[in-house]
């Protein structure tokens, strides 16, 4: 088994929320130390929380591990605790050889000196000395790809792609045996973000070790072997990359979920999200996702059949009543939307005052794994004049079948073959 | 490959006192690179978007050369008998006085002036206090040359042991530097602390004569004259280089030991807070 590179041993660090008691913990705790007075810093004070709690993991040489969870859940703190920028509050680091931090590219650029003067800079703000970035200086800017003529001028008249480029070029080529990378390639253009991930995919080959935090789960797939999911400060998915993207896609679909569902206690409706327009003589007793066997559902995989239930009250006549379902994603594409008679599907005739139940079935729905939700709108069908459309906080998580994993908007059953069918 | 390293809560306060000067020591000495850098970029792009430039340098003692020398043959100013010409003797003695509140300024800012990265990328802190000082150093040397000019335009020889003002200036940074620090830890934790200190700071050059001999004053002055370590710190080198006498040499040597003692405290203090501090900085 190869060197371990890094070790933690049930690390966790807290923060305080109150900025006035933060400010007199902060006094407390300084004059403490300074007195030589011993303090406790494994337990909680009024305002405290534990913002990374109880983690552990090792990084062997060879290993790169890419660190994924929802904002808030920690990753960074993590970063800059074993960059060594912050100290830990319980447990241990342990740390074989040197690290080079990419938590922000760029780190003391000076808009008003040059770029190679700000090479010269940065790097040695991250350990090298005059003699290595001398030799490292063309190989440095060949990578960030900066012209000469840009690389006199000042670097506040460059763009913010230039300096993401010049900043990870210096970080990239520094001689370190452990590269910790933060989301840094969130900006830039398509063609360097695939070069810096080959880079670092070499960086990891030549036997050392990266931890890489992106929300971007395709580059984590590229570019890390293993992964570590946190949430709220805590592991909760140590293991390959695989499995680990498919289950922080779960729990993101279950954190979106969470979101759309919350009830308005605000509004004259229970189950209901927002409603764009209301009218007395509609009343909306429920809306649900069905399946085949009639059951209210929360989940269903992709491309099986979907039914959409509405049960609502008329209160008056409703002439010619016209109704239109709508199933949107969680950034409010409408990604299924079905008129009752478009194209001379259904034409519903008037309605008397009474209860009524509307089901719509929809046959291999073809939505991607993500979380939807549902709204309607009723019309009068001879003059078009709308009654009620209202966004439902009715939600349905769609999965992906088996372990494969879904990109793009539209979900497809595919065969693939690949034939030669000529030689050169 | 480098050798193992650990991080513990509260690893910093369990090194002992002399182990936490050398370790400042070898950190400043592994990032001497580091503080040229940062000096460099500093010092020399304060002055680019300037047409000026660097000339602000010289312009900047002159004008207060210009402003003590009218303000004197004005008679706004009744110093009595200094033993030189007034102007030399006030320009002296606030050049130096100026270096003491430069390194106090700059060393209260330690933490803050690397606000923009000092989160992103760890490195020695303690190159920002040497960079700083290193700055200060450089505007001073400047000055310094502007009052000999003026000294000899005065008729006034600087003594040979002008040639020492380098070693005479390290127990200023001293004192200053070991206040300052303290101020750059405290006041990354509430604000009220860099207030307080700047006006107290100001009342400070009341009580040290800086631009009056002290000896012909009040009583309660005279008696805050004397135990004041700045008093002999700032008149001392002053003493020596217009007049090539240094009085109560016994007072300046205990001074330097009070203020390499701060230093030294402030040095610990800012050594085992600073990382504990850092992550409140917002």
């Amino acid at each position: 088994m190869s060197e371990v590179l890094i070790k933690v041993d049930h690390l966790s660090k807290k923060f305080c929320r109150s900025l006035k008691r933060s400010m007199y913990y902060g006094v407390t705790d300084t004059l403490k130390t300074m007195a030589g007075v011993n303090y406790s810093t494994d337990t909680l004070r009024p305002s405290e929380f534990w913002s990374l709690n109880d983690i552990s993991f090792e990084l062997r040489r060879g290993e790169s591990l890419g660190i994924i969870g929802l904002n808030g859940s920690g990753k960074s703190t993590l970063l800059r605790l074993l960059a060594g920028i912050f100290p830990p509050d319980t447990g241990h680091i342990e740390i074989k050889g040197k690290i080079g931090s990419l938590i922000a590219v760029g780190a003391g650029f000076h808009p008003h000196m040059s770029g190679k003067e700000n090479v010269y800079l940065n790097a040695t703000l991250l350990g090298m000395n005059r003699r290595q970035i001398d030799e490292k200086f063309n190989q440095i800017i060949a990578f960030s790809e900066i012209e000469n003529e840009s690389l006199e001028a000042p670097v506040s008249t460059y763009s913010s792609g230039m300096k993401v480029r010049l900043g990870f070029s210096i970080a990239i080529h520094c001689n370190t045996d452990i590269l910790l990378v933060d989301e840094v390639l969130s900006v830039g253009d398509l063609n360097f973000k695939n070069k810096s991930l080959r880079k670092m995919s070499k960086f990891r080959d030549n036997a050392n070790g990266l931890i890489f935090i992106s929300h971007q789960l395709e580059q984590v797939r590229v570019v890390c072997d293993k992964l570590m999911i946190l949430d709220k400060g805590r592991v909760v998915y140590y293991g390959t990359t695989d499995e680990g993207i498919q289950l922080y896609e779960e729990l993101s679909q279950n954190s979106r979920a969470k979101s759309i569902s919350r009830i308005k206690t605000d509004t004259k409706y229970v189950g209901i999200d927002r409603a764009v327009i209301t009218h007395d003589d509609i009343e909306l007793i429920s809306t649900n996702f069905f399946d085949t066997n009639n059951s209210i559902i929360q989940e269903i995989e992709t491309n099986k059949s979907l039914k959409v239930n509405i049960k609502f009250k008329a209160h008056n006549f409703i002439e010619e009543i016209y109704l239109s379902i709508g199933v949107l994603n969680d950034k409010g594409d409408q990604c299924i939307w079905l008129m009752s008679n478009d194209f001379n599907k259904v034409n519903f005739k008037d309605i008397e005052k009474g209860t009524y139940s509307l089901t719509v079935d929809i046959e291999n729905h073809h939505l991607m794994p993500g979380v939807y939700y549902l709204n309607y709108a009723i019309r009068n069908g001879k003059t078009m004049e709308l009654y009620e459309k209202i966004y439902t906080n009715t939600v349905i998580k769609v999965k992906a079948k088996g372990k494969q994993l879904e990109r793009g908007i539209v979900h497809v059953s595919e065969t693939w073959d690949l034939q030669k069918t000529s030689s050169i | 490959m480098s050798n193992k390293v650990i991080y513990e809560p509260n690893q910093y306060a369990k090194i002992g006192f002399f182990k936490t000067m050398l370790t400042v020591i070898k950190n400043t000495a592994a990032s001497k690179e580091l503080i040229l850098q940062l000096y460099r970029r500093d010092f020399l792009m304060q002055y680019k978007k300037s047409f000026l430039g660097l000339g602000w340098m010289i312009f900047g003692p002159i004008m207060g050369i210009v402003s003590w020398v009218l303000m004197d043959s004005a008679g706004v100013l009744s110093p009595g008998d200094v033993g030189v010409p007034y102007p030399v003797y006030v320009l002296f003695g606030t050049s130096i006085w100026g270096l003491f509140m430069s390194f106090f300024a700059s060393s209260s800012q330690t933490l803050q002036i690397a606000a923009g990265f000092i989160q992103q990328v760890n490195f020695h802190h303690e190159a920002l206090l040497f960079k700083q000082g290193l700055q200060n150093l450089t505007n001073f040397g400047i000055s310094l040359i502007i009052n000999v000019i003026v000294m000899l335009s005065f008729g006034v020889v600087p003594s040979r042991y002008i040639v020492l003002m380098p070693l005479l200036i390290i127990p200023i940074f001293f004192l200053a530097a070991s206040a300052g620090l303290i101020i750059s830890i405290l006041s990354t934790l509430t604000s009220d602390v860099s207030r307080i200190a700047s006006f107290f700071l100001s009342l400070l050059m009341f009580i040290t004569p800086v631009i009056y001999d002290s000896t012909d004053k009040v009583l309660w002055l005279q008696q805050c004259n004397l135990y004041n370590p700045l008093t002999y710190l700032i008149t001392g080198p002053r003493d020596l280089v217009l007049t090539g006498m240094m009085s109560n040499p016994e007072y300046y040597l205990l001074s330097i030991f009070m203020a390499t003692g701060f230093f030294m405290i402030a040095l610990r203090f800012f050594y085992i807070s600073e990382k504990k501090v850092i992550e409140k900085m917002i």
